[in-house]
């Protein structure tokens, strides 16, 4: 079934194991992709054909946005190019209309979950994990449940397959008078890309209780701070930020200072540096929006979590939670009790390492909005970026050691191959007139290579003043090459970098791979390519984490080439 | 409870415990809602696991079971699993259940042997029916199960003189009503007769295998009554015409299984040969490995057919063989070029080569006799000896007798409309009729007739059943594998029962039609792949062909079920190593991908296969006198003083012991190939050999 121009009349195929290809040469793929991503996880998006796969979590994040079964199966039908397995066409309807069933409201004070049917209700009544939240019933089909415990309930229905609709509201929160400025403080004009306001409205859909909630998925340098900026502005409520650390708080602290008609008294900074300068307060206090981070929020004095229980008591009406597949466990627990605030979830990636998705569904929300990287950057968001590994032969001095070593040493010694530096100076000369990224892993080889590059280091060690001073010379292009460890992973706008040369990674991280490309993912003048190299030691260990690195960038779409450090260098 | 424990329950007790006030009338207490809960929880925990978390209905089914009056709350407090030991009495009303012996009897045999657990029961009761009947007693068990079920069968095992007024009373009525009786309506039935007076009647009827127990289909209720044979000479000869259901079935599987397991077991042994013992089996991981590739089928049909795996698996190799596809001897079972050009067929044509055997075909059989048609071996011969009776020694069909017997069995499927279900117990029941196509409508006294090697008594009963056992197994083992008949789950009463549905390919495979039907749509000629940089090969419209050229070096990246169109592969390192070992170059499969791709080989995947099959090394191992110096002068020395005949070997290492299978295991990882004939040890790995018997599992 082909087109007279040879494509393919249809682009999908959906396949009896709930994945589905979309085969982008094909015609009307665009289109087919515009569906696809409403009720579908995109699993990997490389050049010719892109797997997405429907799961439980996707269908009741589609029903979340208003896209029941039947148009889920009524858009697959129209795109696919055989007729959809029978399995997949029960499991959209089965999977699809439980979200809905399930609702929560408030009333009285107290707390209602509705449950479509008599039948349903009777089944989750018997189950002992739900069962511990029901003070009584209300009716056939309603439960008067414990309204403290509103997100442990949540928790406990996503977790034997049922997801609830949160119909509840919110409290208000402390007003606040805030709006976007229509010029930043270095006086560009301010307008939001299209997309970051179609992010910011689906995720506070005009105030209503069906909204209010959930997680804006975009791309690294595709403006999730902004977004998370316009949904301040639309609550005009006490916020709380929550970020990665203490160089992603001062960012967050600047941008909205940038961007929003806040002063700099209303933005309170709360971080490891600023408490440390109030000696620990036990109970710290807070300011209109507060920015603070998720290692903060954890710490632990003895039992007790002050800072979280702090929060909890404070008068926020939104929380933001910044890079949210990171959100670790103790802030899960403060979120479960933080069910009546507003709170959006910010995120390159909603896969995480320890499989939490469904806790940041029932306790974040569901996914409001997600557009692809290639997407983006075909629109000219975000800059085209092309990856080279460069295989660089084992230093003749380290080959004993190498062969010598244990198995768990390897791949720090052929992280720290002494024979790369060379090629990152010679990497460095090929793009003098660009600002470069150097990242590493070990600090000591990364200290090797600022030395030999002259360019100065930031490591966790590095203050915080340090490390913005150093930043902003970047970013004015006083310094034109920065070497980065692990500190230089999260939540750091650094938009001149144009070039990223990553000497050693954490194995074959992919979450790793996926921030550190975004360094350099912002729009460049003239719409000049990213380039980013990594740095692999051939015939080592490093080879095969770097073939995990290969195969996940190049699932993402981006041109991967392989060449050797002669060839590069010739 | 699982159905072994039922069975042995039934085997160890003495007497069925709803005799006893408690269990009888509680089940009958019980609405038929409950019944079928009951009866669908058992069936639920008889197919998971032992340490399978208890379903989510119990709380409700223990509570009916308390409502009955089966178990107490002191039980209850003990938890489900205590309730379920303690109820011994649904033990038994399960075993009725799960034998049906009020129906076609299958198990007939199991419930001989649990009623007569000690040989000298068993035999004492044959011998005195076999001194009555004028038989030979063989194996009591086996004369139990077979002569049970003819006319004359209550006579011999307890004469009409012998039985007292209420075992009298108790015949006329289950036969007066049809032959079954709800147990619960007995004692008005049979007036004049205490409750004590039935119970006893009723116990010696069941232990001289004259009367059954089961459960009713449309109520659920226990009832007492003769074996099914016995109950349609009762109602006479069947009049009305088998008639297909209109109501939707709840389960249903049909497809071409053999087929499907031939391709499947194709690509497994392109990807990875398999090693032969001596003997010419198949050592048991590799015949473990292939029985994975095959394609996996839906729950129900594997809980009905617990040997469907080992049937498809062994009936795959065999028409491959015969098609030399495969080959015969030697000690590697890899697909030969005759393989090729059969995945090159399209499915349908690879389909009608596989059949096993077809009625109008002389020769071509895979198994000796009938039973590559018939799926087991079966004959039937009209004649008689010099009394004028059939005799057991002919056991020599003619050429013609068995042409006569084939035909005998196409003609009983032929008046079936093709893709509509029928129900296979009352198919059975009407096309045994007579004797059924063993019987070859001749008087049965002159048919000499054997099932699976085992002589039918010439009695009209036996033969009915033996040919209702031969019918079952051509539709399961021949038509419904090879794609001729489709298997249904549909509602009747409270249960669901086996139906089946004749395809156009049956009509073909019993020879009623000549030619194969014409295959609906026309195959994909050539498949249509796209290398991804990402390593993955996406076989659009995939044809077995092109899956076997790429099996050979890449993984299957995910299941596929049969039916999707796209099959991913993923090229990974030990896939290329494994090509790379077995002799294939870079260049090979590179040019595979080139001819396969309409998208080209992405630069970086083609660096990868040729780095990764670069590494590939050859060595050998073998063994040399070893001179060993204590330093490089001393060597200089030995090494001047032996001369030329000495040489130092600066690519060889020494080793103080043979290579480990670590050692070895290690070294291919690294892409390392040792060049050394290996005399590895064969395992001893023999399994039972037994020949598979097709054991129905099912309520059939």
């Amino acid at each position: 079934m082909t087109t007279a121009t040879g494509a393919p009349a249809r682009s999908v195929i959906v396949q009896s194991d709930y994945s589905i290809l979309l085969e982008v040469a094909a015609q009307g793929a665009e289109e087919a992709r515009d569906d696809l991503l409403r009720f579908a996880e995109l699993v990997k998006s490389p050049e010719h054909v892109h797997t997405y796969r429907l799961t439980p979590l996707s269908l009741w994040n589609a029903a979340a946005a208003g896209h029941n079964a039947e148009a889920v199966l009524a858009a697959l039908e129209r795109h696919a190019r055989f007729p959809v397995p029978q399995n997949v066409r029960a499991f959209v309807l089965e999977q699809g209309t439980r979200y809905g069933r399930l609702a929560l409201h408030a009333k009285e004070g107290g707390l209602i979950l509705d449950v479509a049917t008599a039948h349903l209700a009777e089944e989750l009544f018997r189950q002992p994990s739900i069962r511990q939240f029901i003070i009584d019933r209300a009716g056939e089909t309603k439960f008067a449940v414990q309204p403290g415990l509103r997100g442990n309930l949540k928790q406990a229905l996503i977790k034997i397959g049922w997801p609830v609709e949160d119909l509840a509201g919110y409290v208000a929160g402390a007003p606040l008078e805030v709006a976007l400025r229509e010029k930043t403080l270095a006086g560009a004009p301010l307008e939001l890309r299209p997309y970051q306001r179609e992010a910011a409205n689906a995720f506070y859909d005009q105030g209503s209780a069906r909204g209010g909630t959930g997680v804006v998925v975009l791309p690294c340098g595709a403006g999730k701070t902004i977004v998370g900026i316009a949904a301040i502005c639309s609550a005009k409520t006490r916020t709380l930020v929550v970020t990665t650390g203490t160089s992603a708080a001062k960012q967050w602290r600047s941008e909205l200072l940038d961007k929003t008609t806040l002063s700099p008294e209303q933005v309170l900074e709360l971080t490891g540096d600023t408490t440390a300068r109030r000696k620990k307060e036990a109970s710290p206090s807070f300011g209109p929006v507060t920015v603070t981070t998720y290692q903060l929020l954890s710490h632990r004095a003895g039992a007790r979590f002050p800072h979280m229980e702090a929060v909890a008591s404070g008068e926020f009406g939104l929380i933001i939670y910044d890079e949210v597949h990171l959100l670790p466990a103790p802030v899960f627990r403060l979120t479960a009790e933080l069910q009546a605030r507003r709170r959006l979830g910010l995120t390159a990636t909603l896969l995480r390492e320890d499989g939490r998705e469904d806790d940041v569904f029932s306790l974040v929300g569901p996914k409001r909005h997600d557009v692809p990287w290639k997407v983006l950057e075909r629109a000219g968001w975000i800059a085209e970026a092309l990856c080279t590994e460069v295989r660089v032969p084992l230093h003749a001095s380290q080959k004993a050691a190498y062969a010598t070593a244990e198995k768990k040493d390897h791949a720090r010694i052929a992280a720290e191959n002494e024979s790369k530096l060379p090629v990152l100076a010679w990497l460095l000369r090929a793009h003098a007139a660009e600002p470069v990224l150097v990242l590493g892993t070990y600090v000591d080889h990364l200290q090797a290579a600022g030395a030999l590059v002259g360019a100065p280091v930031i490591t966790g060690a590095t203050r915080a003043a340090e490390r913005e001073r150093l930043y902003q010379a970047f970013r004015e292009g006083r310094l034109p090459v920065l070497a980065l460890s692990k500190v230089g992973n999260y939540a750091i706008d650094l938009p001149e970098a144009a070039v990223a040369v990553q000497i050693s990674g954490t194995f074959g991280s992919r979450q790793e791979e996926a921030q550190r490309l975004g360094r350099v993912l912002r729009p460049k003048k003239g719409g000049k390519r990213a380039r980013f190299y990594t740095l692999v030691t051939r015939e080592t260990v490093e080879q095969d984490f770097a073939m995990k690195r290969q195969l996940f960038l190049t699932e993402q779409g981006y041109r991967y080439e392989v060449r050797e450090a002669a060839e590069v260098m010739r | 409870m699982s159905r072994s424990k039922i069975v042995k329950l039934v085997a160890t007790t003495s007497a069925p415990p709803w005799r006893k006030k408690g269990g009888e009338e509680g089940w009958h207490s019980l609405p038929s809602e409950s019944r079928a809960r009951i009866l669908s929880l058992v069936a639920e925990m008889g197919a998971a696991p032992a340490d399978a978390a208890p379903p989510a209905q119990v709380e409700e089914v223990v509570r009916d079971i308390m409502r009955a009056g089966f178990v107490d709350a002191k039980d209850i407090a003990r938890g489900p699993g205590a309730v379920f030991r303690e109820a011994e009495a649904l033990a038994w009303i399960f075993a009725a259940a799960g034998l049906r012996l009020l129906e076609s009897a299958p198990d007939i045999e199991s419930h001989v042997r649990a009623l007569f657990p000690t040989f000298a029961d068993a035999q004492r009761l044959a011998q005195s029916a076999g001194s009555r009947g004028g038989f030979s007693a063989g194996d009591p068990y086996y004369v139990l199960a077979t002569y049970s079920a003819s006319a004359e069968w209550a006579e011999w095992a307890l004469p009409e003189k012998k039985r007292t007024p209420a075992e009298t009373k108790l015949l006329e009525v289950v036969r007066a009503r049809g032959g079954r009786v709800p147990t619960r309506d007995l004692e008005q039935l049979m007036p004049g007769f205490t409750r004590e007076a039935i119970d006893a009647a009723r116990a010696h009827l069941v232990e001289r295998l004259i009367l059954f127990h089961g459960l009713s289909d449309e109520t659920l209720d226990v009832e007492i009554g003769v074996l099914a044979t016995e109950q349609r000479r009762l109602r006479g000869p069947a009049v009305e015409p088998l008639a297909p259901v209109d109501r939707e079935p709840a389960e249903r599987f049909g497809a071409p299984l053999l087929e499907r397991a031939a391709v499947a077991l194709l690509l497994e042994l392109t990807r990875e040969p398999a090693k032969v013992k001596r003997d010419g089996d198949l050592h048991v991981k590799a015949e473990q490995r292939l029985q994975k590739a095959l394609e996996p089928l839906p729950e129900w049909l594997v809980a009905l057919f617990t040997n469907l795996d080992a049937l498809r698996f062994d009936l795959a190799l065999a028409v491959l063989t015969e098609q030399g596809a495969l080959p015969a001897e030697g000690d590697t079972l890899a697909p030969t070029e005759a393989a090729r050009e059969l995945l090159a067929k399209p499915a349908s044509e690879r389909q009608a080569l596989l059949l096993p055997g077809r009625p109008s075909e002389a020769k071509g059989y895979l198994i000796t006799g009938d039973e590559g048609f018939f799926g087991v071996n079966a004959t039937s011969i009209v004649a008689k000896d010099r009394n004028g009776r059939a005799h057991a020694q002919f056991q020599h069909p003619t050429p013609a007798d068995r042409k006569a017997l084939r035909e005998a069995v196409a003609r009983s499927f032929a008046p079936l409309e093709v893709g509509r279900f029928y129900d296979l117990a009352q198919f059975l029941e009407r096309a045994a009729d007579g004797g059924g196509p063993l019987a070859r409508g001749a008087d049965p006294a002159l048919v000499c007739a054997t099932v699976g090697h085992r002589t039918i008594p010439p009695v009209g009963e036996a033969l009915a059943d033996a040919s209702r056992s031969l019918l079952r197994q051509v539709l399961c083992a021949r038509l419904f594998v090879s794609g001729g008949a489709e298997l249904a789950m549909v509602g009747v009463g409270h249960a669901d029962r086996l139906h089946f549905a004749l395809t156009p390919f049956g009509r073909y495979y019993l020879g009623l039609d000549a030619a194969p039907p014409a295959p609906s749509a026309p195959a994909a000629a050539t498949s249509r792949a796209i290398v991804q940089p990402s390593f993955e090969v996406v076989l659009l419209e995939a044809t077995p062909l092109a899956i076997a050229d790429l099996v050979a070096f890449t993984e299957p990246a995910n299941a596929h079920a049969h039916g999707d169109h796209a099959r991913i592969f993923k090229i990974t390192k030990a896939s290329v190593l494994a090509a790379a070992r077995a002799g294939t170059s870079a260049e090979s499969l590179l040019a595979t991908l080139e001819r396969l791709s309409k998208t080209g080989v992405p630069d970086n995947v083609a660096r990868a296969i040729r780095d990764w099959a670069g590494t590939i090394k050859r060595v050998s191992v073998g063994s040399a006198p070893v001179v060993q110096c204590p330093d490089a002068e001393t060597l200089a020395r030995v090494a001047s003083a032996l001369g030329k005949g000495a040489k130092p070997a600066p690519f060889a290492l020494v080793l103080d012991k043979n290579l480990t299978a670590a050692q070895r295991k290690k070294l291919e990882k690294l892409g390392i190939v040792i060049d050394e004939a290996v005399d590895e040890e064969e395992e001893d790995d023999d399994v039972d050999d037994e020949a598979y018997e097709w054991v129905p599992a099912g309520p059939w």
